[in-house]
């Protein structure tokens, strides 16, 4: 007995060194993305931390390498750095445009393969720029531009911010598509939100503005503490959001109400209620007009209710042509938040 | 010739002869003849030199003799019970037993004409007065310690329990050394188990000479390759007093002040003497700060090494960079430099221990403060060892007791997460828990209040109940007696 314990000890002990590794001889990434070329070829941006020997402050460095796959890559930053890559504490990977319409799931794919790189590292849409400007953008006193990024998406309680498990999930969802946020760079240097990008599938297929992104939003379900400008140039607070969408099956065909009931303030004319209503009404037609007929992705996942409440009137094959008929109505409420509640709230 | 071929005669000259040429060489061996005026009372006294009370002997061996005026014959027994005014006289019929008074501080008088000598208490060596031991000192209660003089001790312990159940049984340990032992124990609250497995042993011991209690706690200790220990030691008569209400047995050893008590179970490794007499709610502060103390000291070199080599994704990233920016530069590995450290510690603790008064306390701001920012300037180890090994070592100041556990454990741990990083750790642990729940200390199993369900037993464990919740419960071994007495 004493023999075999020895033995499975022996074992157990001495199968365990691989994954030794000295924090001296590992270079920590702070952010990372991918771009494809038009030759087809990946390209791999990563921001290195360097720190200088006793001084706590970090520095950065930018390296790219080019693969004809993402794994190799990935593989190649190690080699070119001469230390190994440490993902572990990367907290945004950002996805180029080009890479972005041609399809994400062979860097998603190499991303998930790679027992380092978190589940809940933020995935980022660069428009207008690439990758690599993006994480050499300026960033916060004090702060890298890998993780300033990660503060910028994360901020937002939304669905906006979107990490790599939930994009993959979403990806493998019947009836729905993803979102990413997308990010450019200011005039002055630094990152801001651009909007929503919108794919259909894995391919990324067009934008939402900031304006559009809050109807998108304010579909997707509860949001709070959101500021929407009205077409008559009014500023409102919506304190609180509840949306529901319930499919049916009519006459017409399919058709979903969404059930939208806000509290917003201040109240601005007699009228506030009436004024909010018909606006809201013209942006989610505008919006739902975007999704439905010109990028033709389900990102609001009105196919996934479909599939979930009526499965004898829904079918893959037919599912296209489904959502594009589809007829979307409104039933919105809006209430106006008393003096009281936002005294007490804050 | 030598103790064992003494043979007692009636005849006074040829016992002194014998008793001469068995200590020839002595120089401390004194012989005296003393008679009385009218001749008719001849004796022999000897004693050695240093260990008797001259003036005690004088006053009740040498003056009633020497003043003795009767013409009858004089036996041992008129000699001893009629003659000499010593409060403490008997006649013993067996070499060794005059030898072992003789040579224990007591004065033998041999009378002409009859073989028996007389054995007078006459013990008066010098010997340290009792102090507050400085390895166990409370912020308020009793100062007193025991002292290297084996009654004296047994007095301090009497003082406390002025009752007749308490019992004293002597016994000789050592075939050289003869050091005197006692037993002490309440006779209605202590185990007999317990008692009986302690004589077993204690007769079975095997060593020509015992020096200090620890000459026996190792012989009788139920694990003897364990690091934690199973007998208790304790160098304060309070404590010794305690335990035995708790129906414990102590074990008083001539010659050293340190005082042996079995069973001895985890629990009380954490307590202190302030636990029970200062006030319940600061204390149990500090008793589950002890038991939190003894947890990091072992854990936390391990989970440093573990952290910093395997599992790097679970330090906080600004953590991560000011760790990795203090590493830079050092040439040892993480294990490397955390064994240097934990070994330079323990040279320090014992040079400190070793070295003498003041001089002690400028070794360790040497060592400390010197040495570690001198090493971590010099990039021979980086800051974070420092403060983790500093950190670890107070913390095992927290548990005198389990010193030599903090000390091999905290390695054990710390070479099982260098291998397999925290899997290592938790394998440890593990282990560690398996050989705590396997140990007993006289049958008792050393984890008993630990794990058990009832909820009286817990009132002196983890935190300690206040007296009046506690009243005798606290008594773990000698509830049952008392559970029988009630009845």
């Amino acid at each position: 007995m004493k023999k075999w314990i020895f033995f499975l000890m022996c074992c157990l002990l001495l199968s365990g060194c691989g994954s030794y590794r000295e924090v001296n001889d590992m270079v920590i990434v702070s952010g990372g993305g991918v771009e494809q070329s038009t030759a087809g070829q990946f390209s791999l941006v990563c921001q290195l931390v360097t720190l200088p020997d006793g001084k706590s402050t970090p520095q950065t460095d930018i390296t790219e390498v080019s693969a004809k796959t993402p794994s190799a890559a990935f593989d190649a930053v190690s080699t070119l750095t001469g230390k190994d890559a440490y993902w572990s504490h990367c907290q945004t990977f950002l996805l180029g445009e080009n890479l972005s319409k041609q399809g994400v799931s062979q860097v998603i794919d190499s991303l998930l393969a790679d027992p380092e790189i978190r589940l809940t590292d933020r995935l980022i849409v660069t428009v207008g720029t690439t990758p690599k400007a993006a994480l050499k953008s300026s960033a916060a006193a004090g702060e890298i531009s890998g993780f300033d990024l990660y503060n910028l998406v994360s901020s937002d309680s939304s669905d906006l911010n979107m990490p790599l498990y939930r994009f993959t999930n979403t990806l493998s969802e019947t009836g729905i598509d993803p979102i990413l946020p997308a990010v450019t760079i200011e005039k002055t240097g630094f990152p801001s939100l651009y909007g929503t990008a919108i794919f259909r599938g894995d391919h990324l297929v067009g934008y939402l503005n900031p304006d559009q992104t809050i109807t998108f939003l304010l579909l997707k379900g509860h949001t709070r503490e959101m500021s929407m400008t009205t077409s008559d140039g009014h500023t409102y607070t919506i304190d609180s959001s509840l949306c529901r969408i319930s499919p049916a099956k009519t006459e017409e065909g399919l058709v979903f109400t969404v059930h939208l009931n806000i509290k917003t303030r201040p109240e601005t004319t007699e009228d506030t209620e009436g004024i909010l209503k018909k606006d809201l009404e013209g942006r989610i037609a505008d919006l739902t007009q975007i999704l439905q007929k010109d990028l033709n992705a389900d990102s609001l996942g009105l196919m996934r209710q479909a599939y979930r409440y009526l499965p004898y009137h829904y079918t893959d094959a037919e599912k296209d042509a489904l959502y594009q008929q589809a007829k979307i109505r409104t039933e919105i409420t809006v209430s106006l938040t008393k003096n009281e509640e936002v005294k007490a709230h804050a | 010739m030598d103790a064992a071929s003494m043979k007692f005669s009636p005849c006074l000259q040829e016992n002194v002869r014998q008793m001469q040429e068995i200590f020839k060489n002595d120089s401390t061996f004194i012989y005296r003849s003393v008679q009385n005026a009218a001749g008719t009372l001849s004796c022999a006294v000897f004693f050695l030199d240093g260990m008797v009370n001259s003036e005690m002997m004088g006053e009740t061996i040498l003056r009633p003799i020497t003043l003795w005026t009767g013409t009858d014959p004089v036996t041992s027994e008129i000699l001893a019970y009629r003659i000499m005014q010593a409060n403490d006289s008997k006649i013993v019929t067996k070499p060794e037993d005059m030898f072992n008074a003789l040579l224990y501080g007591d004065t033998v008088v041999f009378v002409d004409g009859h073989p028996c000598p007389t054995v007078v208490n006459t013990k008066g060596f010098s010997f340290r007065s009792s102090s507050e031991p400085d390895n166990e000192k409370v912020i308020q209660g009793s100062r007193e310690g025991f002292t290297e003089a084996f009654m004296v001790n047994l007095s301090m312990i009497r003082r406390r329990l002025t009752m007749a159940d308490l019992k004293f049984t002597f016994l000789k340990l050592g075939t050289r050394s003869n050091t005197t032992v006692s037993i002490c124990y309440i006779d209605s609250l202590c185990d007999k188990k317990v008692l009986s497995e302690l004589e077993r042993r204690l007769n079975s011991f095997d060593l020509d000479s015992v020096l200090d209690s620890n000459y026996i706690a190792e012989c009788i200790k139920d694990t003897p390759w364990s690091p934690f220990p199973t007998i208790g030691v304790t160098e304060r008569p309070d404590v010794v007093a305690a335990k035995l209400l708790e129906g414990r047995v102590a074990l008083v050893v001539d010659g050293t002040p340190a005082v042996l008590t079995v069973p001895h179970v985890f629990q009380e490794s954490f307590q202190s003497n302030d636990d029970y007499y200062a006030d319940f709610q600061y204390t149990n502060i500090g008793r589950i700060l002890r038991l939190i103390g003894f947890f990091l000291t072992i854990s936390i070199p391990a989970v440093y090494v573990a952290l910093l080599t395997y599992h790097q994704e679970m330090i906080p990233t600004k953590l991560l960079f000011s760790v990795a920016s203090s590493r830079g530069g050092v040439p040892f590995p993480t294990l490397l430099e955390t064994l240097i450290l934990l070994l330079i510690f323990e040279i320090l603790k014992e040079a400190g221990t070793r070295t003498p008064g003041n001089f002690g306390q400028t070794l360790s701001i040497v060592g400390a403060l010197v040495l570690g920012q001198a090493a971590v300037e010099a990039r021979f180890v980086s800051a974070p060892v420092v403060i983790i090994v500093a950190f670890s070592g107070i913390t095992a100041l927290m548990v005198p007791k389990l010193k030599t556990a903090t000390s091999l454990l905290r390695v054990f741990l710390l070479l099982l997460s260098a291998v397999i990083g925290l899997y290592g750790y938790i394998l440890g642990i593990s282990l560690i828990l398996i050989h705590l729940c396997s140990l007993e200390s006289f049958s008792v199993p050393f984890l008993i209040n630990f794990l058990s369900v009832n909820t009286q037993s817990r009132e002196d464990v983890f935190v300690r109940y206040p007296w009046f919740r506690m009243k005798k419960t606290h008594r773990f071994l000698a509830s049952q007696h008392q559970k029988e007495d009630s009845q």
